[in-house]
């Protein structure tokens, strides 16, 4: 492997004030776990990388009244052993344990796994439905997007140079509130989705009050569904809509054939996916 | 049955345990040699092409680069890569650097520069012209009249006198037949004829091929190899580079598993003309990506079956035609092949039997040795027929097996008539535990009994496969041992067999110290070192414990008779007749009077005392008979219907492999193999583009199990005496891939009634199947 400087910083202004001056192809790094893969297969070629993980403002777990606030270099682990996270954004803390091997959730973080931006990111479709913001900082300037908003396409997002993701503010999901994550893969660890979703809901009175879905790993970017969620608010669920919905799906996504699963099937095992979700509430 | 022993069929520790945990076991590539140079191989694009020119000038002239060798500057001498008896059963078709690229990875120039970044940078400055031809790469197509030949060279031979017609894609072709198959079949009751076809796999031993060679003080060519086959290693890098053997030194190392991959010459001749060419130390080494494209695969075959059978349950006929693809080049092309027949065809007992193989060419990668050889594809096939047949007749598929497979004192026609590149040896078989594997098989599984799925959604089935193997290559393969004894009683045992990670040192050891009457802490193994050690054909065919074993034992008797020898000098046992005299603990003692001699004071006598010489002896062992291990396979699966995806709820692996030597490592050696064959099974796949380049050459993409996917597996080894193996021993390495496929492909079936033919069984095939299924 070539030579690449490494910089690190336990204090996020000099990283930041470092990062606006460089002028070099850089890449953010936390736990590694996207970045040395993509450095080994050459995908990336940066001359620098820039380690957050020193940063403590970047580590934090804060809970309010109505939102929880993440920060982008909280590790997996530690998300998935918050028990605060588990209570409150539990659908978060499913697919989380669904990424990697408990090895890899050690140090991959929330961030990496956004900034990264795959399609098959296991965390994304979670942040959709908890509608995550994304604080971004960069050197006297902070802005916030929405999730859906952050993602641009396959490994691209919205952060320009000089800017990183500083933390998630997520739905804190009352306790009438259910949701799911479910996925697709291979094995039992280790295995990137072939397919997978997350999905919200809450029932009142036998009426859908409010229901977000999305999918991963069926399109270039991770997919917020509309079509479905709009079939059932306000209504009492019932088979014919779980069958008319699981038809919807193969018109919001965008699935292709790779060499982990081929788009056919991909529609079908999401089909299916759903069709087991929406089972559970009626 | 059992017999009783001291030192044989005790878990002792493995006798190179604790310097491999402490990390002191010193690999391939734990030596760094002052000014060692390293190679990179330039490989080939294209999966067919001819090479038009090769422009070396501005790479060569790049500093810390020594030289570059390709096809116009190295001899070009036919050869084969497969490490094997002399003269080879595989075709003479590999020349160190071709004038042709047959695959995508083909070796095209090596370059050896001071790093390997310099060596890297120098390759892309190397100009290469090609003229691409068109590819094939099914064989189905390769033999079709047409098809671009591969090997139109005119200097490629078989060195033996078989079936080889490299001018119609056709490596090898074997086909045989006992009795009428044709009739039996149309006079049975029940037939079922389907084909199977089983994937590209790859060994993926924890440490890739690597080779360190260097001059030593007297200019012979040492080579540090990562290999299985240091015999066949020499001899054949001396047949590609001319160097007389000897002057060379092939030295194994601790290796760090083969799987049959290392059985392949693969690196040696460019590092030794590498180290002619500059006097340096130079290593090669090949990366996972390089291993999985440029080294060995298993060899995917169609494999088809047809089996007649009576409604009374009897077999009356069985054929099986395979068709095998080699790749680009002809390593173990036939041998593989008429393995399929020669180790799965004789478990059932059938009077007419018919066995058809080809092997094609093609511009895949190159196919090899690999744990199982052939019988892993052919068992496939075999044992989901089997089940269909006695479904088809209505029958328990435990049952119809219980009634058709083979037993002690019976033979087949196959063990006559299909051998290694030539007729076989009859046999019949000895000890046989098969039955007793199957009854325990069926019990631990609760075969019979429908369990519920665990979600309204899944499915739940089980399944059966039971196998046979072989031990050694009789009448071809020789093993040998030295041994020689020590001032405090202890004995050096000098090997050829390679312990690659399988705990052959350990259990050799413990057969030299059951015939020495000592323990295995007295036994100092040595495995291999072309230069110390006799000549072993080396770790394959299932052979060390079998036959290196019996070598070993022969030598230890050889040595006890001298020490009886010497007891008879000495003054205590002047009156002991020899018949008396045994050996116990570390001691000559005698049956009629109690007195006994250390063995340190019979070898001081023999060193110092009286007609002096070294007590020490060196015996060879050849095999008449390969003698089957034998297994039961059973499982149980739970499909998920939304999904597709198979999870393993219990696999259960009973194994005869007569006595187990250390028992614990040959359950290790079923664990492992179990889990090498749910692997094939359930992920392991090669991706292939239109034009043939793999598309997941690394651990990321090719998936293969981990801990977390194992399921609850239970084996056992099922007590049997082998009258002619060391202390009654069979072989046990290969034998429990082979039930993976099938079992697993039965308990499918069972399950959710659909019959998968071909592998890896993902998610997708197993859901598509059950949508097909549904229409």
């Amino acid at each position: 492997m070539k030579n690449l400087q490494l910089i690190k910083s336990d204090n996020l202004s000099e990283l930041l004030e470092l990062l606006k001056k460089e002028e070099r192809k850089y890449n953010i790094i936390a736990g590694g776990t996207d970045v040395m893969v993509l450095l080994k297969e050459f995908l990336i070629d940066p001359q620098c990388l820039y380690d957050v993980s020193g940063l403590s403002e970047l580590k934090e777990i804060l809970v309010d009244n109505d939102s929880i606030e993440i920060g982008s270099a909280v590790t997996m682990s530690d998300i998935i052993s918050d028990s605060e996270v588990s209570r409150y954004a539990p659908v978060l803390v499913s697919a989380l344990k669904e990424v990697g091997s408990p090895l890899i959730r050690n140090r991959a973080t929330l961030g990496g796994n956004v900034g990264n931006s795959s399609p098959a990111g296991d965390s994304i479709p979670a942040l959709f439905v908890l509608n995550a913001r994304v604080n971004i900082v960069s050197e006297g300037n902070e802005r916030s997007v929405k999730i859906e908003d952050f993602i641009l396409g396959p490994r691209r997002n919205v952060l320009e140079k000089g800017e990183i993701i500083k933390s998630f503010v997520i739905d804190k999901m009352g306790t009438d509130e259910r949701s799911f994550f479910l996925k697709a893969g291979s094995r039992n660890a280790l295995a990137i989705s072939k397919a997978n979703l997350a999905f919200r809901f809450m029932l009142k009175d036998n009426l859908v009050k409010s229901m977000n879905l999305s999918f991963g790993s069926v399109g270039p970017v991770v997919i917020k569904s509309t079509m479905i969620p709009q079939l059932f608010i306000g209504k009492k669920p019932d088979p014919g809509l779980i069958d008319k919905s699981c038809s919807l799906v193969s018109e919001e996504i965008k699935p292709i054939d790779d060499f982990r699963s081929t788009a056919k099937y991909r529609v079908k095992v999401l089909e299916n996916l759903l069709r087991k979700c929406l089972d559970e509430f009626c | 049955m059992s017999k009783k022993f001291k030192v044989v069929k005790t878990s002792v520790e493995k006798v190179d345990g604790y310097s491999l945990v402490a990390g002191r076991g010193v690999f391939v590539d734990d030596i760094d040699l002052p000014g060692m140079l390293q190679i990179k191989m330039l490989t080939s694009p294209h999966a067919h092409a001819v090479i038009k020119s090769i422009n070396i000038k501005k790479a060569e002239a790049l500093e810390g680069v020594h030289t570059i060798m390709t096809h116009e500057n190295v001899p070009r001498i036919p050869h084969t890569t497969a490490g094997q008896g002399f003269p080879e059963p595989s075709p003479y078709d590999t020349y160190t650097f071709r004038r042709k690229v047959r695959f995508v990875g083909d070796r095209v120039a090596a370059v050896v520069a001071e790093t390997e970044e310099i060596a890297e940078e120098a390759m892309k400055l190397i100009e290469v012209e090609y003229d691409v031809l068109p590819a094939v790469f099914d064989p189905k197509d390769a033999i079709k009249e047409g098809a671009p030949i591969i090997h139109d060279e005119e200097d490629c031979y078989i060195p033996i006198p078989v079936a080889y017609e490299p001018e119609r894609n056709l490596c090898a072709h074997v086909d045989v037949e006992a009795g009428d198959f044709d009739k039996a079949y149309a006079e049975s009751d029940v037939q079922v004829d389907r084909e199977y076809y089983s994937h590209y796999a790859q060994h993926c031993p924890m440490e890739p091929h690597i080779c360190i060679g260097y001059p030593d003080e007297n200019d012979r060519l040492v080579l540090r190899v990562s290999t299985q086959v240091p015999f066949h290693s020499r001899r054949i890098t001396a047949q590609c580079t001319g160097i007389p053997i000897r002057k060379i030194r092939v030295i194994k190392p601790r290796i760090g598993g083969g799987f049959g991959t290392k059985q392949e010459v693969l690196l040696e001749d460019v590092v030794a003309f590498a180290v002619m060419r500059t006097g340096r130390p130079v290593r090669w080494a090949l990366t996972r990506k390089e291993e999985f494209i440029s080294s060995r695969t298993r060899h995917p075959q169609y494999v088809n079956i047809k089996i007649g059978a009576n409604k009374d349950g009897k077999i009356n006929a069985m054929e099986m035609k395979v068709l095998s693809n080699t790749g680009a080049y002809g390593s173990h092309a036939l041998t593989v092949m008429s393995n399929c027949g020669s180790k799965v065809l004789p478990l059932y007992r059938c009077k007419n039997i018919r066995f058809w193989g080809d092997t094609a060419y093609t511009n895949m990668p190159v196919a090899g040795a690999y744990r199982g050889y052939g019988a892993t594809q052919a068992a496939f096939a075999m044992e989901c027929v089997i089940s269909e047949v006695a479904q088809k007749i209505g029958m328990d598929t435990v049952e119809f097996r219980k009634m058709n497979h083979i037993k002690s004192g019976e033979g087949s026609p196959i063990f006559e008539k299909l051998g290694e590149g030539k007729e076989g040896v009859p046999q019949t078989i000895g000890s046989c535990g098969l039955a007793e594997c199957i009854e325990w098989g069926e019990k631990e599984i609760e075969w019979g009994k429908k369990n519920p799925p665990s979600e309204p959604h899944k499915r739940r089935g089980k399944g059966v496969a039971i196998l046979m193997q072989g031990s050694s290559v009789p009448e071809i393969d020789m093993g040998s041992a030295f041994i020689k004894m020590n001032e405090d009683g202890s004995f050096n045992l000098l090997m050829g067999a390679t312990d690659l990670g399988t705990g052959s040192d350990t259990v050799l050891s413990q057969i030299a110290a059951e015939v020495l009457g000592t323990t295995e802490k007295f036994i100092i193994p040595y495995s291999s070192d072309t230069d110390f050690t006799p000549f072993d054909v080396g770790a394959y065919a299932s052979s060390t414990t079998y036959l290196t074993g019996s070598a070993v034992l022969k030598t230890a008797e050889k040595v006890k008779e001298q020490i009886f020898g010497v007891a008879q000098n000495m003054g205590p046992f002047k009156d002991c007749s020899v018949d008396e005299m045994y050996l116990e603990d570390a001691q000559v003692k005698c049956k009629t009077c109690d007195k006994t001699i250390s063995f340190s004071d019979i070898c001081n006598f023999a060193m110092y005392a009286k007609d002096q010489f070294q007590i020490a002896a060196c015996e060879s062992h050849i095999t008449h008979k390969s003698p089957p291990p034998f297994t039961a396979h059973f499982v149980e699966v739970e499909v998920d219907t939304m999904t597709g995806k198979v999870d393993l709820l219990k696999y259960v692996a009973p194994v005869d492999c007569g006595t187990p030597i250390n028992p614990i490592l040959a359950d290790g050696q079923t664990q492992g193999a179990v889990v090498n064959g749910i692997s094939f099974a359930l992920t392991e796949e090669y991706f292939f583009n239109e034009k043939g380049v793999m598309l997941n050459p690394d651990f990321n993409n090719y998936k293969i199990l981990s801990t977390v996917d194992m399921p609850e597996l239970k084996t056992t080894l099922i007590d049997t005496y082998e009258e002619t193996g060391p202390f009654g021993a069979k072989s046990v390495s290969e034998i429990s891939i082979n039930g993976a496929l099938p079992a697993i492909a039965n308990a499918i079936y069972d399950a959710v009634g659909v019959r998968i033919n071909n592998g890896p069984f993902t998610p997708e095939k197993v859901y598509m199947a059950m949508k097909e299924l549904k229409k």
